[in-house]
């Protein structure tokens, strides 16, 4: 009941009762003062019981009932660590939709014709791990990240909500910290991508942009990001003019020393922060060209650590794209470093920071496919200075639109480029053979044909044109998505092969993952059934277009890998989903 | 009747207050606290406090497990059994995995003190690299430990594998050529040869050769756990046309039990000559785009003009036209090597003088903008064309 409610409610009560004749005000009122009184104050004091509630910001919460190492302070949980439910996807908000390609226009029939994208996992309770208790505000707050491998989303298409990752989110938790009133500093040890091509100089660039909007202040270079082209590199991540870039690297510079810097002092939180960043030699090795300067790890370090002592930090920090051993073993010998970020594990950072034997220091993995961020939190506490919380970048972090924003222009430069501008080009299928197209199949497969019309495999071209989540960034000009979504490419090498799909227009007959994706090009089969042709060649082409089941879960495995499809690899999935397009 | 009054508004005050935290504790009872110690080691380790009351998990075994090793996409599992040390009844839950991994139901939810239960936990070896670790968290009512991490370690292998599994080839020249190395190591296996080599594009096949020698014993040594190799040089010969590299090398080994394995080749075929610049400068259509220059500030860049090719070392560049001369200030330093003379480098230092007259190139046709004109002496390109988009006001 509200405030008012209250206050009308004793007025209305009096207004019925009140004598005709006229009374002085206060004698008028003062029955009713109790009664309103109460009402007034029942309504308040059930409002301050209910602020108990936990807000489903959680920006502030209750402490923590034992908190001896928080020495009674408050922890400050960040998202919304409760069990969430699958949201069905809303648009977000943000001015992400005014880039949204024209060229969204399908022309893959009638709306009313196609079904709806596939919805949302049903709802299930996913229980999330609380973040950051038992944390003061720390004095500084370390955002480590890196191994992005050319994921800046979450790896594959199967639902936001099982799946980590992604700039939108890591710009999304970065800015919470913030909000928070932390003082955060974002470091990241490189790998921005994994392929070569104009594709990953693009998303390169793109990435550069959204971790200099995100104010990275030191970036290292992974070898993978050293393969793109001279030009690209210079030009993204070379000092220029007035404006510093955050790319560092000690021991590695694209064509000139003079335009990498080796070492990058930080100023935040009333500290003072050194930072290097240095690729091990395992690395080096894999980068061969020759517009590369390279230098070993450790004699880089010994020329540059003077310069570094004489900045007198408060902390310093290495970058170090190399193995967790690598890593381990330039601390030990450059141990005057008090942090260091490791390129080097498998799979999943560790949920802890590691003590290197022998020195002062602490090490911090990252993981792959930036899935996760570390925070370090420095504190002006003795007996804890550094605390350390692995965060999974998962759905409860919000979206942030300015990074949608981007994602919705890197996919823009895709289309303005073209497949040919992309330098990709339709090279012959291994046996030669040509794509025709499901509809070449329906004279004589109609029950087949039907069946698959059915299925998502038939309009999944269509969910890329209008995703079913981030919906206002079509991807049907990214190579990357197109490889599964279309009819005659190389799903996992993102190429197409002659007579396959093109584009909407270019080629109609190619659209969506149709029969021959599983099957094969259907050209020759389709000919010697229609023309005739000696019986022996007749049952070796129906024989070459037949995918028996057993072969069958290892063809699908091609799309449906554990990026994109990770359910599909659970026990018993297969016959699950193969009831689904039974034919 | 104050005091009436007063007595009345605490009375309220009260049962306001009780009311309100009532239906919050009614709303959130089944909720369990956001606020459990986190963060903190769990499994084998017992609950610090041994003089605790109330449920206790431990898992038998540690809950990290070592693999060892396994094949590359092939499935494994492994049963981890959490046992209630405690005196009170035990609850456990299913929490979130990675990835890669699948965690069993959990039979018994509900554990009594000295029961057991099995969660087991697939996974499929499929990673970046060779070392695999992923993870599984079980949430439990122990006060010490409300979350276990299950975690499965160990290292990748492939029965056959290629070392890179791609080649780039950066910036080709295309009078050059190159050549890569890749090595194919068999694991577990004594005999490896490569029967039959296939180009997944047939146009730019003839420029490429692969040939194989046996690995010497100490190469072998740097492939940890290969039993037998194969060392690869791959010949890429001068001619190939500019732009994308894109072949894929298909290898069919003796092997039966491997697939065929792929060699990616990707990169670029570039000019002899390249310039290359910061972000203001197209390599594409060869322009440095100042925009609007202040007169009183000037403006500056510096480009580097790569040469490569056979004749490299040899190749002298010279300014001979700069439009407009009295506003454009070119000058060409001295080349210097990069990585033992593979490339040259020559920095062109362009620049707008403060106190330059006011002009205005600022065409979108390169006719309209300032122009340099660099002499080479290469055999090929005698001359190199570099348009500057400004304006002076």
């Amino acid at each position: 009941m509200d405030h008012l409610t209250c206050l009308l409610a004793g007025l209305r009560a009096r207004r019925s009762t009140a004598s005709p004749k006229k009374r002085g005000f206060c004698e008028s009122i003062s029955p009713w003062i109790p009664a309103s009184f109460c009402l007034y104050g029942l309504a308040l004091a059930v409002a301050a019981g209910c602020s108990d509630r936990p807000s489903a910001d959680a920006r502030v919460s209750a402490s923590r009932p034992e908190s001896a190492a928080a020495s009674g302070s408050s922890p400050s949980p960040v998202g919304n660590p409760e069990s969430v439910d699958v949201k069905p996807s809303a648009a977000e908000s943000g001015t992400a939709g005014t880039t949204t390609s024209a060229g969204g226009q399908a022309k893959t029939g009638p709306a009313s014709d196609v079904p709806p994208p596939a919805p949302a996992e049903q709802a299930k309770k996913i229980r999330r791990e609380p973040l950051f208790l038992g944390w003061p505000k720390p004095a500084l707050a370390l955002y480590i990240t890196g191994r992005q491998y050319g994921y800046i989303e979450p790896c594959g298409c199967s639902g936001l909500t099982n799946q980590k990752g992604g700039l939108v989110r890591r710009y999304g938790c970065k800015r919470q910290l913030e909000q928070q009133g932390w003082q955060v500093v974002a470091l990241d040890v490189g790998n921005q991508v994994r392929r070569f091509g104009r594709q990953a100089e693009i998303k390169f660039q793109m990435t550069a942009e959204g971790l200099k909007r995100m104010n990275y202040q030191a970036i290292g270079f992974g070898p993978d990001d050293l393969r793109l082209s001279a030009g690209e590199l210079i030009a993204i991540t070379a000092d220029e003019g007035d404006s510093s870039s955050a790319f560092l690297c000690v021991n590695a510079a694209i064509i000139d020393r003079a335009l990498m810097p080796r070492y990058r002092i930080i100023e935040a939180g009333g500290k003072k922060i050194g930072v290097t960043a240095v690729l091990g030699t395992e690395e080096l090795a894999q980068i061969t060209s020759d517009e590369i300067i390279k230098q070993p790890p450790e004699e880089a370090l010994r020329e540059v650590w003077p310069e570094l002592e004489q900045k007198a930090c408060d902390l310093y920090v290495l970058l170090a794209h190399a193995s967790i051993e690598a890593s381990t073993a330039l601390v030990q010998k450059f141990s005057q470093f008090d942090i260091v970020v490791t390129a080097g594990g498998a799979g999943e950072p560790t949920f802890e920071a590691e003590r290197i034997a022998g020195t002062g220091a602490v090490m911090v993995q990252v993981g792959t496919k930036g899935m996760y961020t570390g925070v370090i939190g420095l504190f002006d506490d003795p007996a804890q200075p550094l605390r350390y919380q692995r965060v999974p970048l998962d759905d409860r972090f919000p979206d942030s639109p300015e990074m949608l924003q981007l994602l919705a222009s890197y996919q823009d430069q895709l289309k303005a480029a073209g497949l040919e501008g992309l330098g990709i080009k339709p090279i012959p299928y291994p046996t030669d053979r040509k794509f025709v197209g499901s509809e070449a199949c329906l004279d004589c497969h109609e029950p087949e044909y039907k069946t698959w019309k059915k299925t998502t495999h038939a309009h999944a071209l269509e969910t890329l044109i209008h995703p079913g989540e981030r919906s206002e960034v079509p991807r049907h000009f990214d190579p990357e998505c197109l490889s599964c979504h279309v009819i005659g490419w190389n799903p996992q090498k993102y190429f197409p092969y002659v007579s396959g799909y093109l584009g909407v227009d270019e080629t109609p007959l190619m659209h969506h993952v149709g029969c021959e994706n599983c099957h094969g090009p259907g050209s020759a089969h389709v000919k010697v059934e229609e023309d005739g042709g000696p019986t022996e060649m007749l049952n070796k082409l129906r024989e070459e277009v037949t995918l028996p089941l057993p072969e069958a879960e290892k063809k699908c495995m091609e799309c449906h890998d554990l990026d994109n499809s990770p359910d599909f690899h659970e026990p018993g999935a297969f016959d699950r989903y193969w009831k689904k397009i039974e034919h | 009747m104050t005091t009436r009054v007063w007595v009345l508004a605490i009375v309220t005050l009260f049962v306001g207050v009780a009311a309100g935290l009532a239906s919050v504790w009614l709303e959130f009872a089944g909720v369990r606290s956001q606020f459990e110690p986190h963060n903190q080691p769990a499994g084998a380790v017992l609950s610090a406090d041994l003089q605790r009351k109330g449920p206790k998990v431990f898992v038998v075994g540690g809950p990290d497990f070592g693999f060892g090793s396994g094949q590359r996409n092939g499935s494994m599992s492994h049963t981890f059994q959490l046992r209630n040390d405690g005196d009170g009844p035990l609850r456990l839950e299913k929490g979130a995995t990675s990835c890669k991994c699948a965690l069993s139901d959990l039979k018994n939810s509900e554990l009594q003190p000295g029961e057991t239960a099995d969660v087991r936990l697939d996974w499929k070896l499929v990673t970046i690299g060779e070392q695999f670790r992923q993870t599984a968290e079980i949430h439990t009512n122990d006060p010490d430990h409300p979350t276990v991490v299950l975690a499965v370690h160990g290292t990748v292998i492939d029965v056959v594998r290629l070392d890179p599994p791609d080649l780039t080839l950066s910036n080709v020249a295309a009078n050059e050529g190159t050549t890569r190395t890749v090595g194919a190591y068999g694991f577990k296996i004594e005999d490896l040869q490569i029967v039959k080599t296939e180009f997944s594009n047939p146009d730019t096949a003839p420029f490429f050769t692969l040939t194989w020698r046996l690995a010497t014993a100490e190469e072998l040594q740097n492939q940890k756990g290969a039993t037998c190799g194969l060392l690869g040089t791959l010949t890429v010969k001068p001619g190939l046309p500019l732009g994308a590299i894109n072949q894929t090398i298909q290898l069919t080994t003796n092997v039966a039990e491997a697939d065929k394995l792929e060699l990616s080749v990707s990169g670029s075929v570039i000019s002899d000559i390249s310039i290359v610049g910061p972000s203001q400068f197209s390599e594409q259509r060869n322009v440095l785009a100042f925009g609007t220059v202040q007169r009183d500030r000037g403006a500056k860049a510096t480009l580097r003009i790569l040469v490569k090719g056979p004749s490299r070392a040899d190749v002298k560049l010279k300014v001979r036209k700069v439009d407009p001369q009295d506003v454009l200030a070119v000058e060409l330093d001295e080349p210097h090597e990069i990585n033992a003379g593979a490339v040259y480098m020559h920095p062109l230092n362009i620049a707008i003088p403060p106190g330059s007259r006011l002009v205005n190139r600022m065409g979108t046709e390169q006719a309209k903008m300032g122009r340099i004109v660099i002499e080479t002496t290469h055999p090929d390109i005698k001359t190199i064309l570099v348009y500057v988009k400004f304006a002076v006001e």
